[in-house]
């Protein structure tokens, strides 16, 4: 996540982005976004475009922007691609459509902490729990992916480092076997570690 | 003082991959500080687990204040606390604050109340500025009462530690002898150095999946001391 | 309980890790790295079965969602699911799940092929086809162009999905116990 941090963070925007609670955002972007999918004038998308980076530029979001350059490059090519056919105003119309929801939810996630959207997403998945859905391994195994995956990430490196110290043919498939098994050794581990702190426990 | 039976454990056997490495013990816990010493293999990690209920032996009861730990309810869950040999294998969150507050929040308190009570626990710790630190940042030892604090704001009866002093250096070991001792629950404490226990009530000796010897740590300590010695010799001897 | 929900979330981590690995980045389409993620993906399917594997893709893209940086060049957040790609984001839990389904109707027949055509099935065919329509409409190109568009990719993919039915074959040798 590019965070709207170091920098930028002091920067006013970017401060009265973080403070609006996640669930606004969110609803905003989605009314919003849902709202532009039906805008198909595209003076009214370049005006709608144009606010999303004043927006942007706002919160200090130039590190966001750079985030946001393959799918643009993407974007861009297929406006060529229209050109090509003929249609450019419908290439126009896309870009600047796709670009200002690409703007929107970028400073919506950038000035969201993970934390707020984990509870944004126990709240949602509440009424869930009145059907007899259980909602919370949900939240659960969310937390446990974002505490593993830096463990598992340096792990994978180091394997790669070690073999690329002993062999020089690029052969990291081969390492997967391993990684695998030790992630899944790892999970029945976990699973104990879960059991033993009462997760998942009945209520009798 | 009145010390009653919290820890019951009746003809318990365990297999693993087709061996036994419990055989039918039958044992009563009341003391304080008990230590279970013993070999590398001798069954210490597999009879903590079982009191635990993380396992369910094959033949036999275990009792933990009444409950059957291996139900999967809250109240037994909550009744037996573990500290797992390897601080990794325990910690499921990515900060302190979340993991700490884990147990709470999964036993269904309000997530504010909760964040209250790992602050209070932490403040106590002198530590209160660790609430946001993710747990990476932290040293081996800090990470072994961040798991041992995220136990204890269960309040559980009963606490088991497998081999908690691995790994630290003199005054970090001092500094958790010390800590442990104030507590106020029942402790169980896995390990292989017979020093560390020498304050325990009762030093339970398991030697494969038997109990070998029981008794205080002023005579079960040196017997066992004496026999490690032996089996370094006999092991020296056949490498020669 | 306990035990799915470890594996589905350890399995979500491994398909973030794998997206560390240092991509081949294809100069064409503003860098689009091909990585190792897909491969994860279809390992999902393969060692979770159907629906496990589906949990564990669907868990990967919403903590991605939530901002953490671990779709494959360390990006994260809302905006990588506006663009152009969305299709295979929706195709990815579809394909993990088709991959344990036709996984687990040949494994015994046939374990390596099987596993083979069910990477390739879930993993090439129902993937793609989610990604095309998905970049059919947000480009608002028509099929038969952004098909072209995504021809390149394929063999890439192919190669994936043989590599991880051999992969799934020797972790279940080794370790029958652990997979579906």
């Amino acid at each position: 996540m590019i965070a709207l941090a170091s920098a930028s963070a002091n920067r006013r925007g970017a401060r009265i982005m973080r403070a609006i609670p996640a669930g606004l955002k969110l609803a905003g972007l989605a009314l919003i976004g849902a709202g532009l999918l039906f805008v198909e004038n595209a003076f009214a998308l370049g005006g709608v475009f144009a606010l999303c980076l004043v927006l942007a530029w706002a919160v200090g979001a130039a590190p966001l922007l750079r985030a946001l350059l393959p799918p643009a490059f993407m974007l861009a090519l297929a406006f060529v691609a229209h050109l090509v056919l003929g249609d450019w105003q419908v290439g126009l119309v896309m870009i600047l459509r796709i670009g200002a929801l690409l703007l929107l939810a970028s400073v919506v996630s950038a000035s969201t902490g993970v934390s707020e959207m984990l509870a944004v997403m126990d709240r949602v998945l509440a009424p869930l729990r009145w059907v007899g859905v259980a909602t919370r391994p949900v939240g659960v195994a969310c937390m446990l992916t974002l505490r593993f995956a830096p463990m598992l990430g340096a792990r994978w490196q180091a394997l790669g480092e070690a073999w690329r110290a002993r062999s020089p043919r690029r052969a990291q498939w081969r390492l997967v076997t391993p990684f695998v098994i030790s992630t899944l050794d790892d999970a029945d581990r976990a699973a104990d570690a879960l059991a033993a702190r009462g997760a998942f426990a009945r209520d009798d | 003082m009145n010390q009653s039976v919290t820890v019951r454990l009746d003809g318990v056997s365990v297999s693993r991959g087709g061996s036994r490495v419990l055989h039918d013990l039958t044992l009563s816990l009341a003391e304080r500080r008990i230590g279970i010493i013993g070999r590398n293999g001798s069954g210490k990690t597999t009879l903590a687990r079982v009191i635990k209920g993380l396992l369910t032996p094959d033949h036999g009861q275990v009792r933990v204040a009444g409950l059957d730990p291996s139900a999967r309810t809250r109240e037994a869950a909550a009744a037996v606390g573990f500290l797992f040999q390897n601080s990794d294998h325990q910690i499921l969150c990515p900060n302190v604050g979340e993991e700490i507050a884990f147990g709470p929040i999964q036993a269904g308190m309000d997530k504010d109340a909760a964040h209250a009570a790992v602050t209070r626990l932490l403040s106590a710790q002198g530590v209160a500025d660790w609430i946001d630190r993710p747990v990476v940042a932290l040293s081996e030892g800090q990470r072994r009462l961040v798991c041992l604090l995220a136990v204890l704001i269960l309040e559980p009866r009963v606490l088991i530690l497998d081999e908690p002093f691995n790994g630290l250096d003199i005054p970090t070991r001092r500094g958790l002898m010390a800590f442990l001792e104030d507590l106020p629950q029942q402790i169980l404490i896995i390990s292989h150095d017979v020093e560390s226990l020498h304050d325990a009530d009762r030093l339970l000796w398991l030697e494969a999946g038997k109990i070998h010897d029981d008794g205080p740590p002023p005579l079960v300590g040196p017997r066992f001391l004496k026999a490690m010695d032996r089996a370094a010799d006999i092991r020296a001897e056949g490498a020669a | 309980m306990e035990k799915t929900v470890a594996r589905i979330a350890l399995f979500a981590a491994l398909i973030a890790a794998l997206g560390l690995v240092p991509q081949i980045v294809l100069p064409f389409a503003g860098g689009v790295p091909i990585t190792a993620q897909t491969l994860g993906v279809m390992l999902a399917g393969l060692m979770l079965g159907p629906w496990r594997g589906a949990g564990a893709v669907l868990v990967f893209m919403a903590v991605v969602a939530m901002g953490a940086p671990l779709l494959a060049g360390g990006r994260g957040g809302l905006g990588v699911f506006a663009g152009p790609t969305v299709g295979f984001f929706v195709g990815w839990p579809v394909a993990a799940a088709v991959i344990g389904l036709v996984n687990r109707a040949m494994r015994h027949q046939a374990p390596l092929l099987g596993g083979i055509a069910a990477s390739m099935l879930g993993g090439i065919v129902v993937l793609y086809i989610f990604g095309i329509i998905g970049l059919a409409m947000i480009t608002q190109m028509d099929l038969v162009a952004a098909t072209v568009a995504v021809l390149i990719f394929i063999p890439g993919d192919i190669l994936k999905a043989v590599i991880a039915a051999f992969i799934a074959r020797e972790v279940r040798r080794a370790r029958p116990d652990l997979v579906d």
